[in-house]
C-alpha cells in the first residue's frame, strides 16, 4: 500500500492511495494519510484511481480525516474511484458524506465550490 | 468440481492481518477474481473484524474458522465462532444518507456484507455462530 503526494502550488493537498486498503494496507498508511491530509489544514483531493480494495476500515479512515478537515473549515474530495472500489464506497453511502469526483477537473471544481 | 480452503484464526487484528494474504492467494490460485474475489475478501475482513472488536481482551485466544468453497458459479464463505450469539440481521441499518458530521464508526462493515453478497444466512444458538455468505462468480 502506497501513499503518493502530488505537489501543488494552489493550497490544495493532493494525495493518491495505491494498492489494497485492507487491514494490512491500513496499518501501512493510516498515520501517513492523517499527516498528509487532516494535519495539513488545507482542502484535500484523495485520488483513488490506483486503489484496488477498500472496506469499512479504510472508509473509516477517509471519514475521520474528512471530518477533521471540515472542523477546520476545509473540504475533502475523493477522486477516481474505479469498479468495485467505487461500488463499495457508494454502497456505504460515502458519496453522501464526502464529495466524489470522476477526475481531477471535477475534483478541483468541487473543492472550489465548497 | 469444488475446491475448499480452511483457516483458523485467533481473534486479534494481528492474526487477521497474517491470514489475509493467504486467503487472497487461495482465491487467486482457484481462479477467483474481480468482484467475487473482492466481496469474498470483504466478507471475511468485515465479519472477523467485527468479532475482534466485540471480543474482550481476555477472550482473544478464542478461534474463528473460515472455510471458503469455490465452485464454478459461486464462492461460499462460512465463518464459525463460539462467541455469544450475534445475528448480523439484527444489527441496526446504516443510514447511508447521513451527512459527514453524523457519521460514526460502526455499522458500515455489516451493511457492506449484507448489500454486496448474493446470499447471506445466519445460524446461532448454543454452539456459537455460523454465517454463510454466497458470492456469485
Amino acid at each position: 500500500m502506497q501513499l503518493e503526494a502530488t505537489p501543488r502550488q494552489d493550497g490544495i493537498t493532493q494525495v493518491a492511495l495505491i494498492g489494497r486498503l485492507d487491514i494490512n494496507g491500513l496499518h501501512e498508511v493510516d498515520i501517513k494519510f492523517h499527516g498528509a491530509t487532516a494535519a495539513r489544514g488545507q482542502p484535500a483531493i484523495v485520488d483513488l484511481t490506483g486503489l484496488d480494495y477498500i472496506a469499512s476500515l479504510g472508509m473509516g479512515m477517509l471519514i475521520s480525516c474528512a471530518q477533521s478537515l471540515k472542523r477546520k473549515g476545509y473540504t475533502m474530495v475523493i477522486m477516481g474511484a474505479q469498479g468495485d472500489v467505487d461500488t463499495a464506497l457508494r454502497t456505504a453511502g460515502i458519496d453522501q458524506a464526502i464529495p466524489m469526483a470522476a477526475d481531477l477537473d471535477e475534483a478541483l471544481r468541487l473543492v472550489a465550490k465548497a | 468440481m469444488t475446491k475448499s480452503g480452511r483457516w483458523t484464526v485467533r481473534l486479534t487484528d494481528d492474526d487477521l492481518a497474517a491470514v489475509e494474504p493467504e486467503i487472497r492467494a487461495f482465491l487467486s490460485v482457484e481462479g477467483v477474481d474481480g468482484r467475487a474475489a473482492y466481496v469474498s475478501h470483504l466478507v471475511i475482513e468485515e465479519v472477523v473484524r467485527n468479532l475482534i472488536v466485540h471480543t474482550p481482551p481476555y477472550a482473544s485466544d478464542e478461534l474463528v474458522t473460515v472455510v471458503i468453497t469455490v465452485a464454478a458459479d459461486a464462492v461460499t464463505v462460512v465463518i464459525e465462532d463460539q462467541r455469544p450469539s450475534f445475528d448480523p440481521f439484527d444489527a441496526p441499518a446504516l443510514d447511508t444518507s447521513a451527512p459527514l458530521d453524523d457519521r460514526r464508526p460502526g455499522g458500515m462493515g455489516l451493511h457492506l456484507v449484507r448489500n454486496l453478497t448474493d446470499g447471506l444466512s445466519y445460524e446461532g444458538g448454543g454452539d456459537g455462530n455460523r454465517l454463510t455468505a454466497v458470492v456469485s462468480r
